[in-house]
């Protein structure tokens, strides 16, 4: 058993809080990512986690232990550094084995599991090359063959494809969920990638300044952001935003009138709004229609985007703000031109003042 | 194209050419023409007093059979017992410089309060001139008024005062910890500047991994900064061999303690003989191009081997 809980985490460095009370329970073989905008603290919460920095309060357990005053080696984790940390001076072979030679295993033993880990991740053919005589995607492979070769407990991962080019970071991600597959222990992964967090994840955790904003499966975050961040971060593009007015409502929806006058009523769960409450309306692109029921917003079409199989499309509502639409390709749009875009009600999130988020219904989920 | 490429090239070595000229013909000025005299005077009987009445004598002053005697400097035994002699202090000294150099550059390596304070503080027996350093140190372990003899009087590890400087083989440790004392802060420096450019993330991933810091500094650390390791030693090697101003202040000419510089010197200055003084700052000058391109032949030997395998 091999659960990670984060207790009232906090971390301080000379002076600046990093980590604001992070309360956080992962669990036995889950597949846990975080994500955030750069400097929030993934990195520093990932060290916490695998002992490199101590916690300047409360605790960590990993597998029920308190482990908070344990150096690393105690802890029965692996890490996987964005920079690979490879020893330079050492063969494939060696920087695999060297992790071993500690744990007092044979010489056999030794050579039996790293020649396994090397055909796991068809690093058998470079086995006897130097890190600088390997590419990126091979030094990432001998990186996570490094850490899986010891067989710990909880594995670490900062950023370790984000040296990668595109293709590459495809085929890694792939690997390393096959590999999440295949041996069950519980993964925690840092990354800026949308994708990357939203395929691998069992659940993201978003953090934002040192604090932990949501945390829960990617398809809860994307339908059901708790906050305004939460909804403007997850997402491949980000979501639209368009301050409007609460004009009233009955219970499960609240009537909001948009810019330029159009009214929609857009499905809550529980208590709405008051008249005359200034809401955020939000928006994902790719549920932007062009057409249908629903009110609308109109003005010039300001840029459009080929992506090749679809566009994305920039519409200046009237009262400045700018809109963007995912649309499929064919469809004639024009720079320039007038255009309108229609929001789904049921797509649409409201968020308050503060930044928190009207619930929204959780039986449509269709989405 | 082609050409064109060919005349850029023949423009830069021309350019390269002309930036190295002064450095080359004050080079040849201050080094090469004194070097070049040198060797020819060895060739000669000449005398300080009249240098320019001489004549020429071949190998003479090297090696010369003169009524059923060898004569000459390869014959001396006691040039054989300076040049041995230095050859032990350059080893000694320089083999405790490389070791105690590497753990001050260690724990210079960590992190402490003042850190930068006691990085400059350990330089000072390096920015001392030798003189200086010498003199002081003569004092420190004069037999009569030294401080070493009154602190090791004091607590009792001699009880009576030793002639640090009357016994040969003393002597030459007293040399050999003097020129520790001044250069461990030079070897220090170079081997601190190497242990920086280590990359940080693998000593994490050792710690993750759970290998031993003694362990990890023999497999990383040590392979690591090696090729710096060994530019400092050779730089502290070639000044060893070479060491003269040490040994002439501390112990003047006494024949037990002589290196080659202070018998070259000796032969030249005290007994005004210039052509053997010549000879021995000749072979002097071999004995060390010899032991220089034996090292550099090794290292690149053992780098050959090791990419080879
Ligand atoms: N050793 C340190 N000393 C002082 N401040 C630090 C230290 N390490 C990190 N910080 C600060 O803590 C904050 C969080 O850093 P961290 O590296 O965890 O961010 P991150 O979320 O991983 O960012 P990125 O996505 O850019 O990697 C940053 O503001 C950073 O400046
Ligand atoms: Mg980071």
């Amino acid at each position: 058993m091999a659960d990670v809980e984060l207790r009232g985490v906090r971390k301080r460095f000379d002076g600046t809080q990093v980590i604001r009370d992070v309360d956080l329970r992962i669990g036995d073989g889950e597949f846990c990512v975080f994500v955030g905008p750069s400097g929030c603290g993934k990195s520093t919460l990932l060290r916490l986690v695998a002992g490199l920095e101590s916690v300047s309060a409360g605790s960590v357990h990993i597998g029920g232990e308190d482990v908070t005053a344990r150096p690393p080696r105690e802890r029965g984790i692996a890490m996987v550094f964005q920079s690979y940390a490879l020893y330079p001076h050492m063969t494939v072979r060696e920087n695999i084995a060297f992790g071993l030679e500690m744990g007092r295993a044979r010489r056999a033993e030794i050579d039996a599991r790293v020649r396994d880990v090397a055909g796991k991740l068809e690093l058998a053919p470079l086995l006897d090359r130097l890190p600088k005589q390997l590419s990126g995607g091979q030094r990432q492979r001998v990186a996570i063959g490094r850490a899986i070769v010891r067989e710990p407990k909880v594995f670490l991962f900062d950023e370790p494809l984000s040296n990668l080019d595109a293709s590459l970071r495809v085929q890694m991600r792939i690997e390393i969920a096959r590999l999440h597959q295949s041996m069950r222990s519980t993964m925690i992964y840092v990354t800026h990638d949308q994708v990357e967090a939203m395929t691998l994840a069992d659940r993201i955790v978003v953090l934002n300044a040192g604090r932990v904003e949501q945390a829960g499966a990617p398809v809860e975050l994307y339908r059901h952001p708790r906050n305004i961040f939460v909804a403007g971060f997850i997402g491949s593009t980000r979501m639209n935003f368009l301050a409007v007015r609460a004009e009233g409502g009955s219970e499960g929806t609240v009537a909001v009138s948009l810019p330029g006058g159009a009214r929609l009523d857009v499905p809550v769960a529980g208590a709405g709004a008051r008249p005359g409450e200034a809401l955020t309306l939000g928006i994902r692109p790719e549920h932007v229609r062009l057409a249908g029921d629903g009110a609308a917003l109109s003005g010039p079409v300001e840029v459009v985007e080929e992506l090749g199989d679809e566009q994305l499309a920039y519409l200046r509502a009237s009262d400045g703000t700018l809109l963007t639409a995912r649309i499929p390709e064919g469809v004639r749009l024009r720079e320039g031109q007038p255009g309108r875009f229609h929001l789904p009600p049921a797509a649409c999130h409201l968020f308050r003042e503060d930044g928190t988020a009207l619930p929204r219904p959780r039986t449509d989920e269709r989405d | 194209m082609a050409k064109d490429d060919l005349g850029l090239a023949r423009v830069r070595v021309r350019a390269a050419w002309l930036f190295l000229a002064p450095t080359l013909a004050v080079l040849a000025a201050v080094a090469g023409w004194p070097l070049l005299r040198t060797v020819w005077f060895s060739f000669t009987d000449a005398e300080l007093i009249e240098l320019e009445n001489y004549r020429f004598i071949g190998f003479a002053n090297y090696l010369e059979y003169y009524e059923g005697e060898w004569l000459g400097l390869l014959a001396d035994p006691q040039w054989w017992r300076a040049v041995w002699r230095t050859v032990w202090f350059a080893a000694v000294s320089v083999s405790i410089e490389a070791v105690l150099g590497m753990v001050v550059a260690l724990a210079l390596n960590a992190r402490f309060p003042l850190r930068g304070l006691v990085r400059a503080a350990i330089l000072i027996p390096w920015a001392i001139p030798t003189i200086v350093s010498a003199r002081m140190w003569a004092w420190m372990l004069n037999d009569q008024f030294g401080v070493i003899n009154h602190a090791l009087l004091a607590i009792g590890a001699i009880d009576a005062p030793v002639a640090w400087m009357a016994d040969p083989d003393l002597a030459m440790w007293a040399v050999v910890i003097v020129d520790v004392w001044k250069t461990t802060p030079f070897v220090a420096l170079l081997i601190l500047a190497a242990l920086q450019m280590l990359p940080a993330d693998c000593y994490e991933a050792a710690r993750v991994d759970g290998i031993h810091p003694i362990r990890v500094f023999f497999r990383v650390t040590l392979p690591l900064i090696r090729p710096a390791l060994v530019v400092a030693l050779v730089f502290r090697a070639l000044d060893a061999l070479r060491v003269f101003d040490l040994i002439y202040v501390l112990t003047a000419n006494a024949s037990g303690t002589q290196s080659m510089s202070v018998y070259a010197r000796q032969q030249l200055v005290d007994f005004q003989d210039v052509g053997y003084g010549s000879a021995a700052s000749t072979l002097l000058f071999l004995v060390i191009a010899l032991l220089t391109l034996s090292v550099v032949l090794l290292g690149r030997l053992r780098l050959e081997g090791e990419s080879a395998r």
